[in-house]
């Protein structure tokens, strides 16, 4: 489930009973996740491929996004 | 509720308790006190909780228990761990941590002219946007005393240990609506009070007992909390401390950001 609040997202694993935010930078990473790897997302977003890939990693070990084959992919939130 | 075991503990525990009118019905929830102050809720016939009460903190034990149990059976509101005042016909919702300085918070507003819905509980009605009274005494500590000052008008029920049962006189005695949901932050200057974002305030309300700590509930309870934290402000406030400038103000810093915010 995940909410968005005045161009932030607050993401909550039902799972884990976890509650995730992603601030303005994340959320555009986020979002962009469609398969593509670091290196291509850091490409579209002007970005540096070292802070790309870090946040990619908060955002896996958030588990928010999940591999797929050499990328990454959102995962599926229902909004409220 | 059914309460039994030793009278000189069932007796002020029951008084201080009785001080809460709940406004949704809950069920029967009967709780005994036995030997070796071995403490059993149940509802039912099932056992919810049950506890080896402190001698020294008996009552406050026995009570908080009960409480706790009360928020767990809840099933229209949500519950927060916060004080709420009244002011203007509006509630606000004071969250924070642990010796935050919610209940010094409380007191000093009360003192000031704001009615007394809890320093525990707020019990929110995400349907309506209001917020219940949950008219437990404040559970005094000396330390609280002093950043208070002056205690607002009321009465002392019960006195255990250190801890003070007090009930203010100015209750609410009906839900308001939300006006705000304020972080009491230990880092703030005191008695200041600034805007908090959307998302920093759900944050913080995760990170505070509420009824999201219960699985069977959180599916319902985010969505809950979200309606609120969409439709009222988010503030940080430093809490007064034992210097009495820092208890200056702080009943007008909320009616004027209650006025700002027109609700």
């Amino acid at each position: 489930m995940g909410t968005r609040l005045d161009g932030e997202v607050v993401l909550l694993d039902l799972a884990s009973a976890r509650l995730f935010h992603l601030d303005a930078w994340s959320l555009r990473v986020w979002e962009a996740c469609d398969g593509r790897d670091a290196a291509a997302l850091a490409a579209a977003l002007g970005a540096d491929v070292d802070l790309v890939s870090e946040t990619l990693l908060s955002l896996a070990d958030a588990g928010v996004i999940r591999p797929a084959g050499s990328g990454w992919v959102m995962m599926t939130v229902a909004w409220v | 509720m059914l309460l039994r075991g030793p009278r000189e503990l069932v007796a002020p525990a029951a008084s201080i308790l009785e001080c809460v009118q709940l406004t949704e019905m809950l069920p029967d929830h009967e709780v005994v006190v036995g030997r070796g102050l071995r403490a059993r809720g149940m509802v039912g016939g099932t056992e919810l909780w049950s506890s080896v009460l402190s001698r020294r903190a008996a009552v406050s034990g026995l009570v908080g228990q009960i409480v706790a149990a009360a928020t767990v059976l809840l099933r229209r509101h949500l519950f927060v761990h916060a004080g709420v005042v009244g002011v203007e016909g509006r509630g606000w919702v004071l969250t924070g941590g642990s010796g935050a300085g919610k209940t010094s918070t409380v007191g000093v507003m009360v003192r000031d002219g704001a009615l007394y819905l809890s320093d525990e509980i707020g019990l929110l009605d995400p349907e309506t946007g209001t917020v219940a009274p949950f008219a437990l005494p404040m559970g005094l500590k000396p330390w609280t005393v002093t950043a208070m000052g002056d205690l607002p008008p009321g009465r002392e029920l019960f006195t255990e240990g250190e801890t003070r049962f007090y009930l203010p006189d100015r209750r609410a005695p009906s839900p308001l609506p939300v006006a705000g949901l304020v972080l009491i932050d230990p880092a703030r200057p005191a008695a200041t009070l600034a805007p908090a974002a959307p998302a920093e305030t759900l944050m913080a309300l995760a990170e505070t007992p509420t009824t999201m700590r219960y699985r069977d509930r959180l599916e319902e309870a985010f969505p809950g909390f979200v309606r609120l934290v969409k439709s009222v402000r988010g503030y940080t406030l430093g809490a007064p401390g034992p210097a009495p400038e820092t208890r200056i103000g702080l009943f007008e810093l909320l009616r004027r950001a209650g006025s700002e915010s027109g609700r």
